[in-house]
């Protein structure tokens, strides 16, 4: 998932809107769009989670992903989005919802168009950035869901 | 294949296990002297199934092995056996090699071969074979009898392969680790060849030995073997018929030692074949005492479609069988001079043992598909090497160290060098200085594998109850709708009559889905028979084991957290508990000792009791070591309770010498983590010189548990009622502050250290800081207490636990979560955790502000 592959199939991405920039995850791996419901907060944990939410008897944790990327905060509200995702970690499926501003659409991308982002050093980290796709002259940002929920700063949280 | 098997193989994994259990505790109900046919039976029978179930599944090594272990069992099922101590040692060995080939096919790992084929080689030497096996037991026995600790000779086989490899390694004590690997791997190609048209065949008969081993094959085969030669060249179509010659070849194998060769030299090119033809005619030579007849019967019913031509062998050729004879003679001759030369002997013995026999051909494509190629046999019998080499170091450094073993003398006659092997197998055993490792650590080791796709049996009965408490539901449901159609006020009581039969059926109905979760305790009790047999024997006490209360239900979870601990506190009173027969006669009390399990119920919980007879604990020699540790003030005067409390603290022994089983201070704080862990406590009673007893009380289940609702700020969390000791009002005077960041709270005599949830927690919206207008939350964890400054507190209910973890990760001071009545989540808090990460929070300066602002103040 992480390594660019060379072939040319052709995928499905779901994108989001998070302030003005679109974002893109594999389809396959959305499991669901539901809108906000009130989350427990869990104590001692970074400020991009937002907490846990009983969904459908299971207890699944909610990440923020404006403030996971820096961006400033918006009120949640009747309008918040939450995409379920399954993220795989350590062999193991795991469910997480992610907070976005918007779901935009669906696009057919083929795994050829996806370019590697360029390097901005450390001003902005791009480990989950899985690569830059042009859609309809639009920049779609295709994430690495895997990495972006489940990189070193996630487990950091660990030590706590 | 168009079934799916892994359902079908998930089961007869299941299934065996519980044969095995079968097979070890009728094994230990046996008792020396004459058969008890019905227990015999039985064994017998479960060892049969297994072979049958691994039959299906082309479990090769299962069958192999299971078949000789059930050829002894046949022997003693039709009287040809006493029942004997190292019969059952032996047989109990042989159900630890099969639950550890089994588990190491089931999870797809490595097993040690090497341990099998030694298993299956005593097994092999049990068995009523004419003369040389007899006399080969009587040897074994003896030799059973001069080693220093007689009958742990079964608890752990040494590495060895088979019978030639032994004296090797016995042999070279002062070897270099590396060349000692070398002979290792040599030899037991000769056995692996020359027992390989045996095993190809697997079904190994009483009667005959077969080639158990070479040297075997070398006694038999001057005095009695009278053989058949074979020519077999089945015509083109045989295949087409549903005949395949390897079953033929195996049922001959059944009768005797077979040789197979094949003539290779029809079979044509590779674009000109054609997989459905037999282009192989095969020689066989056939090493045993049978009439014609019934090789003709096995060949019947391909008679029509083959060429057979039979001649009887006459008295085997010696030049067929004397380098094979000689083989052990010029192993153990060689090994005795350098392990370098020994390598060389063992290799040019090697080639020259290879010479004579004759190996399949690799099989043609769609003949012998399924016939174990030559090399299967080979490499099995390599693989275990990497271990090999460590556990015969840790041997050889034993036997330097304490007794030096007599190098094996060159043998002269053929006869005793299959005894001399297994004399100096048994006796290095004794040296082995973890002797219990091999019976408990495959068990182990599969209790603590990931359980991915673990299942349950559940009784009809319990799901029978299942079913009609849904119908039952399904009633009240249809009752309530019917309620609700044109309601008025009138309906109003047969709405609460169909709510509270709402809220019995939801409550039975949880109860009994609980209940499929329980199992008997018995599922956890019943290891330990063997646990005491190995043990007691291996400390030469005399214990009788008594189990009670087998059938107290407790959850599947606890149960399996449970295990470990209990092993360690009876191997406990074993080693420490109960005195040496010696001992106890001196003190007026019976040889054997007594050690009982007892588990009931009691209110919600369940109570394991585990007590000795034994000699109690030593309350002076708890202070005097407490002391030595500075754990305890000289002039101090603890409590009996208070020293025993001792016991558990992490490495506190009274020991006196460290033994393998126990002393080193390690176990007991773990033991009572475990039972904390489950939500359990653990008490002592111990009366010196009367015995001891463990008091384990363990929740039912883990999956419910009755919560004490809290609220801080806008947030609810869940304590569990059982940590709770008391929930007062502040009174503001009785609150110290410590150094000037730590608060604590005086109640009655003691202090206990306040705990601000909403500062730990980082809660700022509405919360209540002021002491004197919230709650103080008197909660015990870990020994500690402490108090939970809270809002207020709300209702009390029971909780269904949900996994933080599955979606998440653990957190600490957070135990699990769970969902409240209107759907929202709310986190349980785990009493040690928040205590630990009290001291964490309070030792590190935070950089948040709000951290420091409630502590001075």
């Amino acid at each position: 998932m992480s390594q660019l592959t060379t072939t040319h199939t052709t995928n499905k991405y779901l994108t989001f809107v998070l302030a003005t920039e679109e974002y893109a995850v594999d389809i396959l791996r959305v499991q669901e769009i539901k809108g906000w419901s009130k989350v427990t907060k869990i104590p001692n944990t970074p400020h991009y989670i937002c907490g846990v939410i009983n969904l459908r008897g299971t207890i699944v944790p909610i990440v923020d992903l404006r403030s996971r990327f820096g961006l400033e905060h918006l009120e949640y509200g009747p309008m918040t989005v939450v995409v379920v995702v399954k993220v795989l970690s350590n062999a193991k499926e795991r469910i997480m919802g992610v907070v976005v501003d918007a779901v935009s659409d669906v696009y057919d991308v083929t795994d050829s168009d996806i370019k590697p982002p360029p390097d901005f050093g450390t001003v902005i980290s791009i480990e989950f950035v899985r690569g830059l796709a042009t859609v309809e002259e639009k920049m779609v940002i295709v994430l690495d869901i895997d990495r972006l929920l489940n990189s070193d700063e996630l487990a950091i949280l660990e030590h706590i | 294949m168009a079934i799916d098997m892994t359902e079908v193989r998930q089961l007869f994994f299941e299934e065996s296990s519980e044969n095995l259990d079968v097979m070890e505790s009728n094994l230990l109900d046996l008792e020396i002297g004459p058969i008890d046919k019905e227990l015999v039976n039985s064994i017998f029978r479960a060892a049969h199934s297994i072979k049958g179930g691994a039959g299906i599944f082309k479990f090769e090594q299962v069958v192999s092995f299971a078949h000789v272990a059930e050829t002894l069992l046949d022997e003693m099922r039709k009287g040809e056996h006493l029942v004997t101590q190292p019969i059952i040692d032996l047989l109990l060995r042989a159900v630890d090699i099969l639950r550890m080939i089994l588990s190491s096919l089931k999870e797809h790992t490595e097993c040690d071969w090497s341990e099998v084929s030694a298993c299956q080689t005593r097994l092999k030497a049990f068995l009523k074979t004419p003369l040389e096996g007899e006399s080969a037991y009587g040897e074994l026995t003896v030799s059973e009898k001069i080693s220093p600790i007689p009958q742990s000779a079964p608890v752990k086989l040494p590495e060895p392969t088979s019978v030639i490899p032994a004296p090797i390694i016995s042999a070279t004590p002062l070897a270099t680790p590396l060349p000692l690997e070398v002979p290792a791997v040599t030899p037991v190609t000769p056995t692996a060849t020359s027992t390989m048209p045996a095993s190809a065949s697997l079904p190994v008969t009483s009667t005959e030995p077969t080639v158990a081993t070479a040297s075997t094959v070398a006694l038999v085969a001057p005095t009695n073997i009278e053989g058949w030669q074979i020519i077999f060249k089945p015509h083109l179509e045989m295949l087409k018929t549903g005949n395949d010659p390897i079953n033929l070849f195996r049922e001959l194998a059944g009768l005797g030692a077979l040789e197979v060769k094949a003539d290779t030299h029809q079979v044509p090119t590779f674009t000109d074949l054609t997989p459905h033809s037999c282009y192989l005619n095969w020689e066989l030579m056939l090493h045993a005492n049978v009439a014609k007849s019934v090789i003709e019967e096995i060949f019947e019913w391909v008679e029509n479609e083959c060429d057979l031509q039979i001649t009887s062998l006459p008295v085997l050729s010696a030049e067929d069988e004397a380098p094979i004879a000689t083989v052990p003679d010029e192993i153990t001759t060689a090994t005795t001079t350098s392990s370098h030369d020994s390598h060389d002997a063992v290799s040019s013995k090697h080639s020259l043992v290879n010479s004579p026999r004759v190996e399949l051909p690799p099989p043609a494509e769609g003949t012998v598909s399924n016939l174990p190629s030559p090399d299967e046999d080979g490499i099995g019998a390599n693989q275990p090497l990497p271990n090999a080499p460590p556990a015969s170091n840790q041997l050889r450094s034993d036997q330097v160290g304490t007794k030096p073993l007599s190098p094996v003398s060159p043998v002269e006659t053929p006869l005793a060098s299959t005894i001399e092997p297994l004399a100096v197998t048994s006796s290095l055993q004794c040296l082995d200085p973890h002797p219990l490792e091999g019976p408990i650590s495959p068990r182990g080791n599969s209790n603590q594998a990931p359980e991915t796709g673990s299942s349950i049996r559940v009784g009809i009965d319990k799901v029978d109850s299942l079913i009609n408490l849904v119908g039952e539901l399904v009633i009240t449901q249809s009752m309530l709708e019917q309620v609700g159609e044109n309601f008025d006020h009138s309906k109003l009581p047969l709405l609460r009559d169909g709510l509270s039969q709402l809220e019995r059926n939801t409550r039975e109905l949880q109860e009994s889905v609980m209940r499929i979760r329980m199992l008997p305790i018995s599922y956890s009790f019943n290891r330990f028979p063997r646990l005491v047999h190995d043990l007691s024997v291996q400390l030469g006490k005399k214990v009788e084991l008594k189990l009670s209360g087998v059938h107290t239900e407790l959850d599947k979870t606890v149960l399996e957290k449970m295990s470990d601990p209990l092993v360690h506190l009876v191997r406990n009173a074993l080693d420490h508990g109960i005195e040496m027969p010696a001992q106890r006669r001196a003190t007026g009390k019976s040889e054997v000792g007594l050690l009982h399990l007892h588990a009931f119920h009691q209110g919600g919980s369940i109570i394991i009791q585990i007590s000795d007879d034994g000699a109690g604990f030593d309350l002076a020699r708890i202070r005097d070591q407490a002391i030595k540790q500075r754990l305890l003030n000289r002039e101090d005067n603890p409590t009996e309770e208070q020293l025993y409390e001792f016991v558990f603290q992490p490495g506190f022994s009274t020991a006196n010498q460290v033994s393998d089983l126990s002393g080193r201070g390690v176990g007991m704080d773990v033991v009572r983590r475990n039972i904390r862990s489950l939500g359990g406590t653990i008490e002592i009673q111990s009366k010196p010189g009367r015995g001891t007893t463990f008091n384990i009380r363990l929740p039912l289940t883990l999956a419910i548990l009755d919560g004490q609702l809290v609220r801080v700020g806008t947030e609810i969390y869940i304590l569990s009622l059982l940590s709770i000791i008391e929930s007062l009002r502040v009174k503001p005077k009785l609150v110290n502050s410590l150094a000037g960041k730590a608060e604590v709270y005086k109640l009655r005599d003691e202090y206990i250290p306040i705990l601000r949830l909403y500062e730990l927690f980082d809660i700022v919206v509405h919360c209540t800081t002021q002491l004197d207008q919230g709650l103080l939350v008197i909660v015990e964890g870990d020994g500690q207490k402490i108090g939970l400054f809270v809002d207020e507190l709300l209702s009390q209910q029971q909780i269904v636990i949900k996994s933080l973890e599955s979606n998440f990760k653990q957190m600490q001071g957070i135990s699990g979560a769970t969902i409240l009545g209107d759907g929202s989540v709310a986190l349980i808090l785990d009493v040690a955790g928040l205590i630990q990460l009290f001291h964490h929070k309070k030792k590190i300066p935070t950089l948040r502000s709000t951290f420091t602002l409630g502590v001075s103040a």
